[in-house]
């Protein structure tokens, strides 16, 4: 961008602007000023998003161990035993829906 | 930046990924400000433009592209999807993006100079008119404008970030030039 930067000081008219006068106008303004410690902001954003994918990471893998993991036994006695009473109570329900409206 | 640091940059190395931001904050916050965004949101888009660079490092490809072009690219997405919201947000309020802090420009370059306090006065007079004059931009003029006055992008550069041909960047700054002369030579303009 050499060619398009004139290092000319050139006074700046009030009503009429030239050439170089924009030119040095637009390469030297600067609207912003760098924030103090930017560096360190983006650094320790960057940490901190890299901490929290790392936790995010060790939940979700521990929950898949949970998942994948082989039932145990009393997992087995657990859901018969809950499962069986369970089941003789909707059987006993239909039966005595069927009960009174054959009485009714 | 020489090739070892970005290529340790690109294999996780924190210092060399530090030492880029220390080259590119001052070019990025030149050219955010050139796209007339305030001090708070340009100070996010820098922020999540080197945060996206970290978290895309290994995707990029140093023999295809620059590590400016590549940032700039980012930074410029992220700009024009910021100021394209703001506009469409000012459109409901009625209020216009040459607004958005407008009001720093005086404050921030009261300071900027030892010369006299006229002097400084109307230096941030003709900034304060250039920053004005440009929020009457569109935005991707805008853009390419504040890219130009960068010392770190080549035409060829820009050309990549715009995605436009090279014929057509010089074509558009001379337009866009000419655009910005006459608005701040307009007595309108200085009316206003």
């Amino acid at each position: 961008m050499t060619d398009k930067h004139i290092t000319k000081h050139v006074d700046i008219p009030k009503q009429t602007l030239s050439d170089d006068a924009l030119d040095t106008l637009l390469s030297e303004v600067d609207f912003l000023e760098v924030p103090q410690h930017f560096t360190n902001k983006v650094m320790q954003s960057i940490d901190e998003i890299a901490d929290e994918k790392a936790t995010n990471n060790g939940s979700q893998h521990a929950d898949d161990q949970v998942i994948n993991a082989a039932p145990k036994w009393w997992q087995w006695a657990a859901l018969i035993g809950g499962g069986i009473p369970a089941l003789m109570q909707v059987l006993a329900f239909i039966f005595s829906a069927w009960n009174v409206s054959n009485l009714g | 930046m020489n090739k070892q640091t970005l290529t340790s940059l690109q294999q996780g190395d924190k210092t060399a990924f530090a030492a880029l931001i220390g080259r590119y904050q001052k070019p990025l916050f030149s050219y955010l400000g050139k796209m007339t965004l305030p001090q708070a949101i340009a100070e996010e888009i820098a922020q999540e433009t080197f945060i996206r660079a970290w978290q895309a490092r290994e995707t990029f490809d140093l023999e295809q592209s620059s590590i400016s072009t590549w940032l700039f690219t980012i930074a410029r997405r992220l700009a024009l999807n910021e100021l394209d919201r703001a506009a469409r947000r000012f459109e409901v309020s009625g209020t216009t993006t040459t607004d958005l802090g407008a009001q720093e420009t005086v404050s921030e370059f009261a300071h900027a100079d030892q010369s006299s306090p006229q002097d400084l006065l109307h230096q941030a007079e003709s900034q304060q008119a250039l920053r004005q004059a440009l929020a009457t931009l569109s935005l991707h003029d805008r853009s390419l404008l504040a890219l130009a006055y960068l010392k770190e992008l080549e035409f060829a550069a820009i050309a990549e970030i715009e995605g436009i041909p090279v014929g057509t960047v010089k074509s558009r700054l001379h337009r866009i030039r000419q655009q910005l002369k006459n608005k701040l030579n307009g007595e309108d303009f200085h009316d206003g």
